[in-house]
């Protein structure tokens, strides 16, 4: 592959107009991902706390608007976290994840850095979840053992009406840097 | 009466055997299957019991694999016949979004949201 592969429902992100929002950056070599899974949550609470902010306070629906906000942003923070440290497999390519307000959605945009043999492998698995029926995949993706089910992803769609997309960018060498966009509606 | 329980930093699992009650607190954001399995296998023991209720009000947040290990119960559920009820709470938004989706896979599970 040479050039850009881009799958699903993949978001431009717009530089001309500013970034406001949050970046939170993580050198994959610097700790174990075992290690650092206490890290994932934290990081993902803590984009869930501050965009939580932006939401109004004089709400007296239970849950809180602000609650639902926390709540998916957290969930969809950590699996983007866990995932791009669960297959991140070059080293030299930090691992990032982005989250803004814009037009009503939420828009997380999580990048990492995979082999060839490993962009492969993912793009395999990217293209199955854009084309198969999502609720046989639920079932069968959850009956599977082990890491890498494809559930935090399934999972967005399913349940968060998430639109999802990724592009594989060829990087110097055998590398790719894999970005993932994820908007959800407010 | 015998508690089975699973006590870690941030969650909690107990299984009353008189009850029949799978209780899960805290926060489970475990790595995959493997890490979750003791706590699955508290579940399907209940399952295999009798009729089971699991408490998951106190539940504040849960991860994709730990939605597939209720997945994987639904379907054991649904496999064997048994009777699973699922309580959970509206005040918590990630149970809003997922529980509901169980029944696809298992029709007979009963959700209730207090």
């Amino acid at each position: 592959m040479t050039h850009a592969a881009t799958y699903g429902d993949f978001a431009e992100l717009s530089q001309e107009q500013g970034f406001e929002g949050l970046t939170i950056v993580f050198s994959p070599t610097s700790i174990s991902v075992k290690e650092r899974w206490k890290n994932n949550r934290l990081s993902a609470d803590f984009m869930g706390d501050y965009f939580a902010t932006f939401c109004p306070v004089e709400d007296s629906e239970i849950p809180t608007r602000r609650d639902e906000v926390k709540s998916v942003v957290r969930y969809v923070a950590n699996e983007l976290i866990e995932n791009a440290m669960k297959f991140t497999d070059v080293e030299a390519i930090p691992i990032s994840i982005q989250l803004t307000m814009q037009a009503g959605e939420l828009l997380f945009c999580a990048k990492n850095g995979v082999s060839e043999k490993n962009a492969g492998k993912y793009q395999s698995t990217v293209q199955t979840l854009l084309t198969a029926d999502l609720w046989a995949e639920y079932e069968k993706r959850a009956s599977a053992i082990g890491k890498g089910s494809g559930m935090g992803l399934l999972s967005m769609l399913t349940d968060y009406a998430a639109r999802i997309g990724w592009r594989f960018a060829p990087q110097d060498g055998l590398r790719y840097l894999v970005t993932t966009t994820v908007r959800i509606p407010l | 009466m015998a508690i089975h329980a699973i006590s870690q930093d941030s969650y909690t699992a107990t299984w009353n055997t008189q009850l029949n009650e799978v209780t899960l607190r805290g926060e489970l954001h475990l790595n995959d299957t493997t890490e979750y399995a003791p706590i699955a296998q508290l579940l399907e023991s209940g399952l295999g019991a009798g009729p089971v209720l699991v408490d998951l009000r106190g539940l504040t947040f849960l991860n994709s694999s730990g939605i597939s290990m209720l997945m994987r119960l639904a379907i054991k559920a649904r496999d064997s016949k048994g009777k699973l009820l699922l309580r959970g709470s509206k005040k918590v938004p990630w149970q809003s979004k997922s529980l509901f989706n169980l029944r696809r896979i298992c029709s007979e599970i009963r959700i209730e949201l207090e």
